[in-house]
């Protein structure tokens, strides 16, 4: 079985995808070192209209990540530092007062950081609940309602935020429905010897490395639509659902450690994420199919974070990676035949 | 640019080399499990063959083994490699990343990214090339069959317990057959033989026949030879009581008739056993008897009274004696002239006659029946079966010996055996004999008997008793069979070489025997013991050989006794 594909694409308009995302990477990588997974799944959830949570210690590039992805994709950018006091009106936005030439008062909105097409919530779970649920609307709806008005918000909307697994102290973990709306959740890694060299060398020169707008707004959602029309083999569609499947508990198809220490699998949010990931990644690769390896690769970054371990799992420091890849390696054999 | 043109028909195109050689391998793979299979099929075949005794086992490992092997070729070649399949491993082994398997799926689609897909699959394939598919089997497969490998070779290799059985069946089945061609010989037509009751000889050939028809189904030797004891006890149930006598009384009646020149007709027909003959004579003779002079009629008289007075004295039965009177009478009619009474009484002697010739043809037919089912009894058994040879001719205590035996084995306890009766050629005596128990206990017995006969005989006792009815008796041996053909010389003690028992022997002095002149015929008794033996052997746990070694034991008892 084949996802229907709507939309009829053209080799023109797969080789402008490979060539857009190529100049995406290439201008990301003038400024970033390292860290090419990195940069590949914060570009695979970008071209899949997907939102990205970033979890890496201090100091690893996340924030200069995501402004320099800003900046060569040419759209608004907004910043938004969540501490315990900021406020949902500070992220979305609100009504105020305004009084106009005639002594006229009136409410108006007063759009929020919100309002742009790439969106940086630095920092995220250091915001209390109330704050991060004003993210929720506007992630997976796209609209922000404030008062009786529904805004729309503007188009591509991409939120990456960021979070310190080690300050854990005055800090609210997202709830599980907020994270099951991140596309891809990118652990960034501590670079490695050669590369912390590189990183050295590169930011202490007078000459910082400046990075020029490659891709548009439009561009970018033509993009998207394109990534979406690649075709994936049935047996393939088995094994994502499989993949997902497997990470319940309660499923046929869960693996013994996923029984042990998982309370609840992924969602259908974790499928889509998985196949339109896949999609992308097999165009980033310049192939106009999807393929088993493309489900491997972006198989962690899918589901990590949808995956919420039960008391055991935690006390025993499971980690969802271990769980997720040991499910990939058991689903290798559907569909061979 | 790709060229999008590629169709469903390209790609089938495209796969058809990869399916020939996915198909290739598939038979090579499915010969390799037939292999396998077929090799365990074949090592349980050979160790059944170890475990009993299996003719066939190797030849029938050999065929599972090569059924197998053809067998799972030819499904690994009948069944074919879909499209899909041939393109999924196409992906596998070229690294192709589900390209082909994509396009295969995409191949009625028309829109631009599936013919896309399609011209960059079929161009990676056309580069790839069916080569790079080798078969390979699975480690899993590499090493069973190393293990079914090397369990066939042992089994083939080390020695089998079950081949020294196999070859003594063979043996055995062979000399199944050879008695029963022996047995078929007998039922050859015979020459028609007037003075014969066509019942008698018609009841002696279906005897045969139904014999032959068992030995060809019979599996081992013991149900050979119970085949043919029981044939041959049918076939002396058949033999007329005197038949014996009777022949003797003819043979002096024809020898006294053949002293007179007008009754040697007669008396030459009677020593010929021709029963037309001697109808022929006896008209003759009456026809004569008015020619002849008074003194040849006085000689004629004489003649049959000798006659009458060798057939009483040769035999006491009632036809001898009914044939003696109306010889007598006719002598007397004779030497009276009463040529009409001299006519009948002739005519009586006649069909007297007749009927005792007839009761000697019978015999004489059974007898050599008998003679050839002891050949083929012989046959069967494995040993030379030359009648009386196992007993010692002529052998026999002589009257007033004492004669000893040894105790039988502890095994059976009563040391039963077999050892020669004595009974000497027309000798009388008594004897008594002493039997000592070898086996730790002692025993007494003493013996007397009156022996006669053709000197040869066989007599079974269980170690001591009074035998006052034997002839001579002599103990009984236990262990191993009578004695040895030939070694013995008439007169001796001869004492049957036995194994001592080594438990209690329970030998005793045994109650009195038969009385004289009523003996207990060995042959009734020797059968349930050897019928016995079987069973026993049949239902324990004894090692081949020893079973072979007790039914070749009674099995000489047998012949023994049926000589």
């Amino acid at each position: 079985m084949m996802l229907d594909s709507a939309m009829d694409v053209g080799e023109s308009a797969v080789r402008e995808f490979v060539a857009r995302a190529t100049a995406l990477e290439t201008e990301i990588a003038k400024v970033i070192v390292g860290q090419r997974e990195v940069i590949r799944d914060v570009l695979v959830a970008l071209l899949g209209g997907g939102h990205v949570l970033l979890e890496g210690v201090p100091g690893l590039g996340k924030t200069l990540l995501v402004r320099t992805l800003a900046g060569a994709v040419n759209l608004r950018f907004a910043r938004i530092q969540f501490t315990p006091d900021l406020m949902p009106a500070d992220v979305i936005g609100t009504n105020v007062v305004v009084e106009d030439e005639t002594g006229q008062r009136s409410l108006r909105f007063q759009a929020g950081p919100i309002f742009a097409n790439v969106v940086l919530a630095d920092e995220i779970n250091r915001a209390t609940p109330k704050t991060q649920s004003a993210l929720l609307e506007a992630m997976q709806e796209r609209t922000v309602s404030v008062g009786d008005a529904t805004r729309p918000l503007p188009a591509p909307f991409f939120v990456l935020a960021t979070q310190n697994p080690l300050e854990m102290e005055g800090t609210y973990p997202l709830p599980e429905a907020q994270l099951d709306r991140f596309f891809f959740k990118v652990l960034v890694p501590f670079p490695p010897a050669d590369v912390l060299r590189r990183i050295g060398r590169q930011t202490i020169r007078p000459d910082a490395p400046t990075v020029n707008p490659v891709v548009t707004g439009d561009e970018l959602l033509r993009l998207q639509r394109v990534a979406r029309a690649v075709p994936i083999a049935s047996h393939l569609e088995e094994r994502a659902v499989a993949i997902v499947l497997a990470t319940h508990p309660e499923s046929e198809l869960a693996t013994e450690p996923v029984r042990q220490f998982v309370r609840y699998g992924a969602s259908p949010r974790g499928l889509q994420a998985l196949l339109i990931g896949s999609q992308v990644r097999a165009l980033l690769d310049g192939r106009y199919n999807v393929a088993g390896e493309d489900l491997e690769a972006i198989a962690a970054s899918a589901l990590r974070h949808r995956l919420i371990l039960n008391f055991e799992g935690q006390a025993e420091g499971i980690s969802p990676d271990e769980i997720v890849g040991e499910i990939v390696r058991q689903t290798a054999a559907i569909g061979r035949t | 640019m790709i060229a999008t043109t590629a169709t469903a028909a390209t790609i089938v195109h495209t796969l058809a080399p990869w399916r020939r050689q996915l198909r290739l391998a598939r038979c090579l793979r499915w010969s390799l499990r037939g292999v396998i299979v077929g090799l365990t099929a074949a090592v349980l075949a050979l160790v059944v063959g170890r475990l009993t005794p299996w003719a066939d086992a190797s030849a029938v490992a050999a065929r599972l083994l090569g059924v197998c092997v053809v067998g799972a070729a030819l499904i690994g070649l009948a069944v074919p490699v879909s499209a899909r399949r041939a393109a999924s491993s196409a992906d596998r082994v070229a690294g192709l990343a589900d390209r082909v398997v994509t396009a295969w799926e995409l191949r009625d689609r028309d829109e631009s990214f599936a013919r896309l897909q399609r011209a960059d699959a079929l161009a990676r394939l056309r580069l790839a090339g069916p080569a790079s598919l080798q078969p390979r089997p699975a480690r899993r497969e590499v090493i069973a069959l190393a293990v079914v490998a090397v369990m066939c070779a042992i089994a083939l290799l080390a020695p089998n317990p079950m081949t020294e059985i196999l070859r003594q069946q063979q043996a055995e089945q062979a000399r199944i057959r050879t008695a029963q061609q022996q047995v078929q010989a007998l039922t050859v037509p015979k020459p028609a033989e007037d003075n014969q009751p066509a019942l008698d000889q018609a009841q002696l050939d279906q005897a045969v026949r139904e014999l032959a028809q068992q030995l060809g189904q019979a599996k081992d030797a013991p149900s050979a030879l119970a085949a043919i004891s029981k044939t041959e006890q049918s076939v002396r149930a058949q033999i007329p009581s005197g038949g014996d006598q009777a022949a003797a009384a003819l043979g002096a009646e024809a020898a006294a008739l053949q002293q007179n020149a007008a009754t040697r007709p007669l008396g030459n027909a009677l020593a010929t056993r021709d029963s037309a003959s001697l109808a022929k004579a006896s008209a003759a003779l009456q026809a004569a008897l008015a020619k002849l002079t008074p003194a040849e009629r006085a000689a004629v008289g004489r003649a049959l009274q000798n006659a009458a007075d060798a057939g009483t004295s040769a035999s006491s039965s009632p036809d001898a004696a009914a044939t003696s009177a109306s010889l007598r009478a006719a002598a007397q009619a004779v030497q009276q002239g009463d040529l009409g009474e001299a006519g009948a009484q002739l005519g009586a002697a006649q069909s007297n006659l007749s009927q005792q010739l007839a009761a000697t043809q019978v015999t004489a037919s059974a007898q050599q029946t008998i003679a050839g089912l002891e050949q083929a009894r012989g046959t069967v058994s494995g040993v030379a079966s030359v009648p009386g040879s196992q007993t010692g001719a002529g052998q026999g205590s002589q009257p007033g010996q004492a004669s000893a035996g040894q105790a039988g084995t502890a095994a059976s306890q009563t040391g039963l055996g077999a050892g020669p009766n004595g009974s000497g050629a027309d000798q009388t005596g008594s004897g008594a004999g002493q039997s000592g128990g070898a086996a730790g206990d002692t025993g007494q017995g003493t013996g007397s008997g009156q022996g006669a006969g053709p000197g040869q005989g066989a007599g079974a006792g269980d170690g001591t008793g009074t035998r006052a009815g034997g002839t001579g008796g002599r103990a009984a041996s236990g262990g191993t069979r009578a004695a040895e053909p030939g070694k013995t010389t008439p007169g001796d003690q001869v004492f049957v070489p036995g194994q001592a028992g080594a438990g209690p022997s329970l030998q005793q002095t045994g109650p009195a025997g038969p009385a004289l002149g009523s003996e207990v015929p060995y042959q009734q008794v020797i059968g349930q013991y050897a019928q016995s033996a079987r069973e026993h052997v049949d239902r324990g746990s004894l090692p081949p050989e020893v079973r072979d070694l007790v039914r070749k034991y009674f099995v000489g008892l047998e012949e023994g006794s049926g000589q």
